[in-house]
């Protein structure tokens, strides 16, 4: 096993070295005389004394869109974007141990690894080829300390941005070089044996030169975890030190005038404690490995004589390696390897009066998707398969601004994927602002997803699954009435109604001819709901966001969807304390939601966050308490398990520190 | 293709930070009224005036009509040089701008905004504020703060009707350029 791979002798010695050079403190007060020598790079960066950090609803967006701004997401302590995304209204994780899983209104298919999620880090798409995973747990590609606000719009968005965006986009906006300037470094140690080290570096040099670098990497032992359905003659039901994770994850962006470069790798190792697809239980060598590449070269033009261009260019590779073990020493690999490269150009036109119209095309070619399960020892093949497949988009979408009241926006888009039909999908969104303070929306739209080639291709050899090459596109209809209130400067109260419509659904379910699992389409699943969601910002820090949301799930038999909670609750809240202390704080809490085989019941968690003022030399401390009480709580578990449902982390701590060098 | 490894990861760290030690800057913060005043007017080295007999080429007017907190920083701006030209803040009436090549409308401007559109020369003069809602209402470039930093908006089309020129390089930095 290779958990730890950090040597933390040589990181002792990198950090008395930055406490060597560290020199400026945090946050200083520049003054008049200063400011009008300042370049207007630089006066743009300065940080105004007092206001509110309130994100801007994003109105004229065709979609429900929630921002979690820097300040949140650092005033939080969340651990990856899972985390953070929690906090959204009508958005759910659950976990295996292995990966997170986003739910989104009630939808969160058993066996479905996000990909009807879509993940994109500064508008590219990073959703990989062969599973089109959108990875959120620790085993994302980025670590939410990169990312300068977190977006997420809800509902399906295919007509602008293609395959898997069916109930929502998660938009990481990264940070640039001007954000940082200069470096600062983190280092963290928590419960379950876990440390983590971050470094980030990043300069402005001129207007039109950017650089930003980021690294982190991080260990946990893990915690000794017990699985009742394993207590029994064999074992105890303790699996002892197999949850132990390691990842490792570099990203770095230059800006040259209107280009910009990024690249971006990173490594996951996790054991699984819990004995996924019938390994052997209380025995260490069963972990996956995931890694992520991503080189990306984009041009964002100017807009000049009411044109507008923007293009990318992008090659992204993925590896996964699963080790399982079996019975009796029997090792079996499960492999997949993905390499795509693509590209995609956008043409923003706004020479009509009242209208900005966008065109774009958009092609990739996944020319690896290879997937490979085997016995080591004897070695015997199961599966070898690589259907390399392409896919073209192209779009247009036309913003209309019909009165200073009204908003029209229109979309289509048309999908060619290089094994299925042309696909079309529609969206339109009516807005109407009656005053500045009130903005109501009215959405339809369209999505699809084909099949991924993990779906149609995936066979293990009988063991517990088996391909389905006819496996067709799911397509998703929805609908939804928003309405978002301006209260005061500060607040604001949102309320959205929403019903989706999927066809075709792809779904895990057992043959029972031969008691094999397999994806295919079902027949019709709906989802409907309302949201209420509201926040609110006060002079000297205080802040808190709340959403309540009921969400009504029926299967074609009439029957409640699986992991789909009626009910969820989110409270999030920041406080000032004493000394120029601060907490954050968020409670969120589910109703009961079925599983495979039962019910898991319903939980609350409370996680808290307390961030020491700056600290000589501008560093910072932080102190997190993830689920403050203790409370054991479950989710439900796929298929790939002989439980029903899965413990989640009890009460664990964080201790955080963080040094401007 | 991209398989990491353990003491490279470790190696590279080391290194960076030898190199990057040497930049120190922390987030900088600095009053409202005192930004914007510092961000109106370096923001008017990006910006040509077109030739115009009978003003005064050696030095840059900034008019505002009411006092406010803007205003008087910017009047504490007053002397500082611009491309050669000292600058000189001053209240003017909105009767006769002819000296002015920037307005400044503070938020309390808002109610005169109709009238005035009608009085500004249709040539010459920059107008600027920094209200929510000014760009539609004839300001060419207008502050506002988002994330609480200092953003801006310009309407190039009013601009370029009154015979400005922006330099790119501004229009690149600014948050929305209508056109």
């Amino acid at each position: 096993m290779r958990s730890t791979t950090f040597r933390y002798k040589c990181s002792l010695a990198l950090i008395v070295f930055c406490f060597g050079a560290s020199t400026q403190a945090g946050g200083p007060v520049a003054h008049a005389s200063e400011l009008a020598l300042m370049s207007l790079d630089d006066l743009l960066r300065v940080e105004v004394q007092g206001a509110s950090r309130y994100a801007q609803p994003l109105a004229d967006s065709p979609a429900s869109v929630t921002v979690i701004d820097q300040q949140e997401l650092h005033r939080h302590g969340y651990r990856n974007l899972a985390e953070a995304l929690s906090s959204v209204p009508g958005a759910y994780i659950s976990n295996d141990r292995n990966y997170s899983y986003l739910g989104v209104r009630g939808f969160s298919r058993p066996g479905d690894y996000n990909s009807r999620i879509l993940l994109l880090t500064d508008g590219a798409r990073r959703n990989d080829a062969l599973y089109d995973q959108a990875h959120i747990g620790n085993e994302s590609p980025i670590e939410l300390d990169w990312v300068k606000r977190l977006e997420f719009v809800s509902g399906p968005a295919s007509a602008i941005y293609g395959a898997n965006a069916l109930f929502g986009i998660v938009n990481a906006v990264m940070l640039d070089g001007g954000d940082i300037n200069g470096a600062r470094f983190t280092a963290d140690v928590g419960s379950a044996g876990s440390r983590r080290l971050g470094l980030l570096a990043g300069q402005r040099v001129d207007s039109e030169h950017e650089w930003f670098f980021a690294l982190a990497a991080s260990g946990a032992r893990g915690d000794d975890l017990y699985f009742p359905e394993f207590d029994n003659a064999a074992h105890d039901g303790w699996a002892r030190g197999l949850d132990g994770e390691a990842y490792q994850k570099a990203y770095g962006k230059l800006r040259f005038g209107n280009w910009r470069l990024s690249a971006n790798l990173s490594s996951r190792d996790k054991n699984l404690p819990n004995a996924p697809f019938l390994t052997a239980f209380g025995e260490p060598g069963t972990r996956t490995v995931d890694q992520h590449a991503l080189i990306e070269l984009a041009y964002d033009g100017e807009l000049s004589k009411g044109w507008q261009q923007q293009f990318r260019l992008f090659n992204g590779g993925y590896r996964y390696e699963g080790s399982y073990r079996y019975a009796d020493a029997l090792d079996n690999l499960d492999q997949g390897r993905a390499n795509w490269l693509g590209g995609d150009y956008r043409l923003i036109v706004t020479t009509l009066p009242a209208h900005k119209l966008m065109l774009g095309i958009e092609t990739q070619w996944n020319t690896l998707l290879e997937q490979r399960n085997f016995d080591v020892l004897p070695a015997v093949s199961y599966l070898d398969s690589n259907r390399s497949s392409h896919t073209l988009g192209a779009f247009v979408q036309d913003e209309w601004r019909v009165s200073p009241q009204w908003l029209l926006n229109l979309g289509l888009r048309y999908d060619k994927h290089s094994d299925y039909s042309a696909i079309t999908s529609p969206r339109a969104a009516l807005i109407y602002q009656p005053s500045e303070s009130a903005t109501l929306k009215a959405m339809v739209g369209s999505a699809y997803r084909a099949p991924n080639a993990y779906e149609r291709f995936y066979d293990d050899g009988g063991v517990l699954q088996k391909a389905n090459p006819a496996l067709l596109p799911e397509r998703i209809r929805s609908v939804e009435l928003a309405a978002d209130f301006q209260v005061g400067q500060a607040g604001r109260f949102g309320v959205n109604i929403y019903r989706n419509d999927v066809q075709d659904l792809i779904d895990q379910v057992l043959d029972p001819a031969d008691g094999l699992l397999m994806y295919s389409n079902q027949s019709h699943v709906q989802t409907q709901g309302i949201d209420f969601n509201a926040e609110r910002r006060w002079d000297g820090g205080y802040r808190v966001r709340g959403s309540l949301s009921r969400q009504w799930s029926s299967a074609a038999d009439g029957s409640e969807l699986g992991n789909s909670p009626q009910w969820l609750g989110k409270l999030v809240f920041g406080l000032p304390l004493a000394a120029g202390w601060t907490l954050g704080a968020e409670w969120q809490g589910m109703s009961e939601r079925r599983s495979l085989a039962g019910q898991v019941p319903g939980f609350g968690v409370l996680n808290m966050l307390l961030t020491s003022r700056p600290l000589t030399g501008g560093g910072e401390l932080a102190v997190g308490v993830y689920n403050v009480g203790n409370r054991q709580y479950l989710d439900p578990a796929s298929s790939a398990f002989t439980q029903d449902a899965l413990v989640q982390d009890g009460r664990q701590f964080r201790l955080r520190w963080s040094m401007p060098l | 293709m991209l398989m990491a490894i353990g003491g490279f990861w470790r190696t590279l760290l080391a290194l960076l930070l030898m190199v990057l030690t040497p930049l120190a800057h922390a987030q900088r913060q600095a009053p409202e009224p005192e930004l914007k005043a510092a961000i109106l007017v370096s923001m008017l080295l990006f910006v040509d005036w077109p030739a115009r007999q009978g003003r005064s080429p050696d030095r840059l007017t900034v008019c505002y009509l009411a006092a406010s907190p803007v205003s008087t920083a910017l009047a504490q701006l007053g002397g500082k040089l611009l491309k050669g030209q000292p600058l000189q803040v001053e209240r003017a009436d909105a009767a006769a701008l002819g000296d002015c090549q920037v307005l400044y409308l503070s938020p309390t401007d808002a109610s005169g905004l109709p009238r005035l559109a009608s009085s500004v020369p249709a040539r010459g003069i920059l107008v600027v504020g920094d209200s929510p809602g000014y760009l539609q209402r004839g300001v060419m470039l207008n502050l506002e703060i988002e994330g609480g930093r200092v953003v801006f908006d310009i309407d190039l089309r009013s601009a370029r009707q009154a015979g400005l020129t922006v330099s790119s390089k501004m229009l690149r930095l600014a948050r929305h350029v209508t056109e």
